[in-house]
Protein backbone atom coordinates (compact mmCIF):
# COMPACT_ATOMS: atom_id res chain seq x y z
CA UNK A 1 0.00 0.00 0.00
CA UNK A 2 1.44 3.37 -1.00
CA UNK A 3 1.71 6.08 1.62
CA UNK A 4 0.72 9.70 1.01
CA UNK A 5 4.42 10.56 0.96
CA UNK A 6 5.06 7.96 -1.79
CA UNK A 7 2.25 9.46 -3.81
CA UNK A 8 3.57 13.02 -3.39
CA UNK A 9 7.08 11.89 -4.35
CA UNK A 10 5.85 10.24 -7.53
CA UNK A 11 3.26 12.85 -8.46
CA UNK A 12 5.45 14.51 -11.08
CA UNK A 13 6.31 11.18 -12.75
CA UNK A 14 2.66 10.20 -12.61
CA UNK A 15 1.69 13.40 -14.43
CA UNK A 16 4.31 12.58 -17.07
CA UNK A 17 2.80 9.10 -17.44
CA UNK A 18 6.33 7.85 -16.81
CA UNK A 19 5.50 5.06 -14.40
CA UNK A 20 4.91 1.35 -14.87
CA UNK A 21 1.27 0.28 -15.01
CA UNK A 22 1.32 -1.37 -11.60
CA UNK A 23 2.54 1.84 -9.92
CA UNK A 24 0.05 3.93 -11.85
CA UNK A 25 -2.79 1.75 -10.67
CA UNK A 26 -1.57 1.85 -7.08
CA UNK A 27 -1.45 5.65 -7.22
CA UNK A 28 -4.87 5.86 -8.82
CA UNK A 29 -6.29 3.67 -6.07
CA UNK A 30 -4.69 5.83 -3.39
CA UNK A 31 -6.01 9.03 -5.00
CA UNK A 32 -9.46 7.53 -5.08
CA UNK A 33 -9.41 6.77 -1.36
CA UNK A 34 -7.47 9.74 0.01
CA UNK A 35 -9.11 13.13 -0.22
CA UNK A 36 -5.91 15.02 0.75
CA UNK A 37 -3.75 13.41 -1.94
CA UNK A 38 -6.54 13.75 -4.45
CA UNK A 39 -6.66 17.50 -3.85
CA UNK A 40 -2.87 17.74 -3.96
CA UNK A 41 -2.81 15.90 -7.28
CA UNK A 42 -5.50 18.18 -8.75
CA UNK A 43 -3.48 21.21 -7.71
CA UNK A 44 -0.31 19.79 -9.27
CA UNK A 45 -2.24 19.10 -12.47
CA UNK A 46 -3.58 22.67 -12.54
CA UNK A 47 -0.05 23.96 -11.93
CA UNK A 48 1.22 21.97 -14.89
CA UNK A 49 -1.58 23.24 -17.12
CA UNK A 50 -0.76 26.82 -16.22
CA UNK A 51 2.92 26.27 -17.01
CA UNK A 52 2.08 24.71 -20.37
CA UNK A 53 -0.15 27.63 -21.18
CA UNK A 54 2.76 30.07 -20.80
CA UNK A 55 4.50 28.33 -23.69
CA UNK A 56 1.52 28.82 -25.96
CA UNK A 57 1.34 32.53 -25.25
CA UNK A 58 4.79 33.53 -26.35
CA UNK A 59 4.96 36.92 -28.04
CA UNK A 60 6.28 36.88 -31.56
CA UNK A 61 9.39 38.67 -32.67
CA UNK A 62 9.15 41.15 -35.52
CA UNK A 63 10.27 40.25 -39.01
CA UNK A 64 12.47 43.36 -38.98
CA UNK A 65 14.44 41.97 -36.08
CA UNK A 66 14.89 38.69 -37.97
CA UNK A 67 16.16 40.55 -41.06
CA UNK A 68 18.56 42.54 -38.91
CA UNK A 69 20.05 39.31 -37.52
CA UNK A 70 20.20 37.79 -40.99
CA UNK A 71 22.08 40.78 -42.35
CA UNK A 72 24.45 40.97 -39.40
CA UNK A 73 25.52 37.38 -40.12
CA UNK A 74 26.62 38.46 -43.55
CA UNK A 75 28.96 41.26 -42.41
CA UNK A 76 31.96 40.03 -40.54
CA UNK B 1 18.62 9.21 -32.80
CA UNK B 2 17.91 10.18 -36.38
CA UNK B 3 14.90 12.10 -37.47
CA UNK B 4 13.42 12.49 -40.88
CA UNK B 5 13.50 15.81 -42.68
CA UNK B 6 11.17 18.33 -41.08
CA UNK B 7 9.84 21.62 -42.45
CA UNK B 8 12.40 23.37 -40.25
CA UNK B 9 15.28 21.50 -41.91
CA UNK B 10 14.13 22.78 -45.25
CA UNK B 11 13.85 26.32 -43.94
CA UNK B 12 17.35 26.01 -42.54
CA UNK B 13 18.74 24.79 -45.86
CA UNK B 14 17.12 27.70 -47.65
CA UNK B 15 18.35 30.20 -45.05
CA UNK B 16 21.88 28.83 -45.36
CA UNK B 17 21.63 29.27 -49.11
CA UNK B 18 20.88 32.96 -48.52
CA UNK B 19 17.08 33.01 -48.46
CA UNK B 20 16.18 35.75 -46.00
CA UNK B 21 12.45 34.97 -45.93
CA UNK B 22 13.16 31.37 -44.85
CA UNK B 23 15.23 32.71 -41.97
CA UNK B 24 12.45 35.13 -41.01
CA UNK B 25 10.13 32.11 -40.71
CA UNK B 26 12.58 30.23 -38.49
CA UNK B 27 12.96 33.23 -36.23
CA UNK B 28 9.21 33.59 -36.06
CA UNK B 29 8.91 29.99 -34.85
CA UNK B 30 11.78 29.87 -32.38
CA UNK B 31 13.10 33.24 -31.32
CA UNK B 32 10.63 33.85 -28.47
CA UNK B 33 11.04 30.37 -26.90
CA UNK B 34 14.82 30.62 -27.21
CA UNK B 35 14.77 34.01 -25.58
CA UNK B 36 12.71 32.77 -22.66
CA UNK B 37 15.14 29.90 -22.28
CA UNK B 38 18.25 32.13 -22.47
CA UNK B 39 16.74 34.28 -19.71
CA UNK B 40 16.73 31.31 -17.40
CA UNK B 41 20.55 31.45 -17.50
CA UNK B 42 21.35 35.15 -17.94
CA UNK B 43 18.95 37.43 -16.14
CA UNK B 44 19.53 40.65 -18.10
CA UNK B 45 17.07 40.77 -21.03
CA UNK B 46 19.61 42.54 -23.28
CA UNK B 47 22.20 39.85 -22.66
CA UNK B 48 19.71 37.08 -23.30
CA UNK B 49 18.87 38.79 -26.60
CA UNK B 50 22.61 38.87 -27.41
CA UNK B 51 22.96 35.17 -26.65
CA UNK B 52 20.09 34.25 -28.96
CA UNK B 53 21.26 36.56 -31.73
CA UNK B 54 24.74 35.11 -31.41
CA UNK B 55 23.31 31.59 -31.70
CA UNK B 56 21.41 32.49 -34.89
CA UNK B 57 24.49 34.09 -36.39
CA UNK B 58 26.50 30.95 -35.56
CA UNK B 59 23.86 28.87 -37.30
CA UNK B 60 23.78 31.10 -40.38
CA UNK B 61 27.56 31.17 -40.68
CA UNK B 62 27.67 27.40 -40.52
CA UNK B 63 29.60 27.35 -37.23
CA UNK B 64 26.85 25.13 -35.88
CA UNK B 65 25.87 22.28 -38.11
CA UNK B 66 22.59 20.44 -37.85
CA UNK B 67 23.45 16.76 -38.22
CA UNK B 68 19.94 15.48 -37.57
CA UNK B 69 20.92 13.48 -34.53
CA UNK B 70 18.19 15.21 -32.58
CA UNK B 71 15.12 17.21 -33.48
CA UNK B 72 15.71 20.65 -34.92
CA UNK B 73 14.23 22.27 -31.82
CA UNK B 74 16.49 20.30 -29.47
CA UNK B 75 19.51 21.23 -31.55
CA UNK B 76 18.66 24.95 -31.39
CA UNK B 77 18.04 24.87 -27.66
CA UNK B 78 21.37 23.15 -27.12
CA UNK B 79 23.24 25.84 -29.03
CA UNK B 80 21.58 28.51 -26.90
CA UNK B 81 22.21 26.51 -23.70
CA UNK B 82 25.93 26.28 -24.46
CA UNK B 83 26.27 29.95 -25.30
CA UNK B 84 24.14 31.09 -22.38
CA UNK B 85 26.20 28.95 -20.01
CA UNK B 86 29.45 30.46 -21.26
CA UNK B 87 27.96 33.90 -20.74
CA UNK B 88 26.69 33.04 -17.28
CA UNK B 89 30.13 31.77 -16.25
CA UNK B 90 31.65 35.06 -17.42
CA UNK B 91 29.21 36.77 -15.06
CA UNK B 92 30.38 34.37 -12.39
CA UNK B 93 27.07 32.62 -12.30
CA UNK B 94 27.40 28.91 -12.54
CA UNK B 95 24.39 26.65 -12.74
CA UNK B 96 24.88 23.35 -10.95
CA UNK B 97 22.73 20.47 -12.21
CA UNK B 98 23.94 17.85 -9.77
CA UNK B 99 21.20 17.28 -7.26
CA UNK B 100 21.57 16.86 -3.56
CA UNK B 101 19.10 16.64 -0.78
CA UNK B 102 17.81 20.18 -0.53
CA UNK B 103 15.44 19.42 2.31
CA UNK B 104 12.49 20.17 0.06
CA UNK B 105 10.73 16.83 0.41
CA UNK B 106 8.08 18.49 2.56
CA UNK B 107 8.61 15.89 5.28
CA UNK B 108 6.93 18.24 7.75
CA UNK B 109 3.62 17.56 6.04
CA UNK B 110 3.69 13.83 6.78
CA UNK B 111 3.52 11.63 9.84
CA UNK B 112 6.51 9.29 10.41
CA UNK B 113 4.49 6.59 8.61
CA UNK B 114 4.17 8.84 5.56
CA UNK B 115 0.55 9.83 5.97
CA UNK B 116 -0.53 13.40 5.20
CA UNK B 117 -1.04 15.27 8.48
CA UNK B 118 -3.72 17.46 6.94
CA UNK B 119 -5.12 17.75 3.42
CA UNK B 120 -3.92 20.77 1.45
CA UNK B 121 -6.41 23.61 1.68
CA UNK B 122 -8.73 24.17 -1.22
CA UNK B 123 -7.85 26.87 -3.77
CA UNK B 124 -10.32 29.70 -4.06
CA UNK B 125 -10.58 29.41 -7.81
CA UNK B 126 -11.93 26.81 -10.22
CA UNK B 127 -9.44 25.08 -12.56
CA UNK B 128 -11.00 26.93 -15.50
CA UNK B 129 -10.56 30.33 -13.92
CA UNK B 130 -7.03 29.44 -12.89
CA UNK B 131 -6.15 29.00 -16.54
CA UNK B 132 -7.81 32.17 -17.73
CA UNK B 133 -7.03 34.64 -15.01
CA UNK B 134 -4.38 37.27 -15.59
CA UNK B 135 -3.50 37.28 -11.88
CA UNK B 136 -2.70 33.59 -11.77
CA UNK B 137 -0.52 33.99 -14.82
CA UNK B 138 1.46 36.62 -12.94
CA UNK B 139 1.66 34.26 -9.95
CA UNK B 140 3.11 31.49 -12.10
CA UNK B 141 5.68 33.88 -13.59
CA UNK B 142 6.69 34.99 -10.12
CA UNK B 143 6.89 31.43 -8.82
CA UNK B 144 9.16 30.48 -11.73
CA UNK B 145 11.31 33.52 -11.11
CA UNK B 146 11.88 32.38 -7.53
CA UNK B 147 12.93 28.83 -8.36
CA UNK B 148 16.59 27.90 -8.07
CA UNK B 149 18.23 28.29 -11.52
CA UNK B 150 18.56 24.56 -12.21
CA UNK B 151 14.90 23.85 -11.42
CA UNK B 152 13.70 26.85 -13.42
CA UNK B 153 15.71 25.74 -16.44
CA UNK B 154 14.35 22.18 -16.38
CA UNK B 155 10.73 23.27 -15.73
CA UNK B 156 10.96 25.81 -18.56
CA UNK B 157 12.18 23.24 -21.06
CA UNK B 158 9.83 20.45 -20.04
CA UNK B 159 6.61 22.18 -19.12
CA UNK B 160 6.68 25.50 -20.94
CA UNK B 161 8.52 24.53 -24.12
CA UNK B 162 7.26 20.96 -24.18
CA UNK B 163 10.56 19.10 -24.69
CA UNK B 164 10.58 15.49 -23.56
CA UNK B 165 12.89 14.09 -20.89
CA UNK B 166 15.49 12.75 -23.34
CA UNK B 167 15.62 16.11 -25.15
CA UNK B 168 16.16 18.00 -21.91
CA UNK B 169 19.04 15.68 -20.96
CA UNK B 170 20.49 16.23 -24.41
CA UNK B 171 20.14 20.03 -24.32
CA UNK B 172 21.65 20.39 -20.86
CA UNK B 173 24.01 17.41 -20.80
CA UNK B 174 22.50 16.10 -17.58
CA UNK B 175 21.46 12.64 -16.43
CA UNK B 176 17.92 11.35 -16.56
CA UNK B 177 17.82 11.10 -12.76
CA UNK B 178 18.88 14.70 -12.25
CA UNK B 179 16.39 15.85 -14.84
CA UNK B 180 13.58 14.00 -13.08
CA UNK B 181 14.47 15.22 -9.61
CA UNK B 182 14.84 18.86 -10.71
CA UNK B 183 11.51 18.72 -12.55
CA UNK B 184 9.77 17.21 -9.52
CA UNK B 185 11.21 19.79 -7.13
CA UNK B 186 10.50 22.68 -9.47
CA UNK B 187 6.87 21.71 -10.04
CA UNK B 188 6.39 21.07 -6.33
CA UNK B 189 7.67 24.54 -5.50
CA UNK B 190 5.54 26.23 -8.13
CA UNK B 191 2.46 24.50 -6.69
CA UNK B 192 3.43 25.57 -3.18
CA UNK B 193 3.90 29.18 -4.30
CA UNK B 194 0.49 29.16 -5.98
CA UNK B 195 -1.06 27.54 -2.92
CA UNK B 196 0.17 30.27 -0.63
CA UNK B 197 -1.58 32.85 -2.81
CA UNK B 198 -4.73 30.90 -3.63
CA UNK B 199 -5.74 29.15 -0.41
Amino acid sequence: MLSCRDVANQCSDYLNKDLPLRTRLAIRLHLWMCMGCNRYYDQMRSTLRMLRKLGREETKVSADRAREIFRSSRNS
Amino acid sequence: MTTSTSPEDLLLDRALAGDESAFVELVDLYHAPLLRFARTFVRQPAQAEDVVQDAWVGVLRGLERFERRSSFKTWLFRIVANRARTRAVREQRYVQFEVNDDGSDASGNFTPEGKLKAPPREWQMTPERLLLSVETRALVDKALEQLPDNQRIVVTLRDIEGLDAADVCNVLGITETNQRVLLHRGRTRVRAALASALE
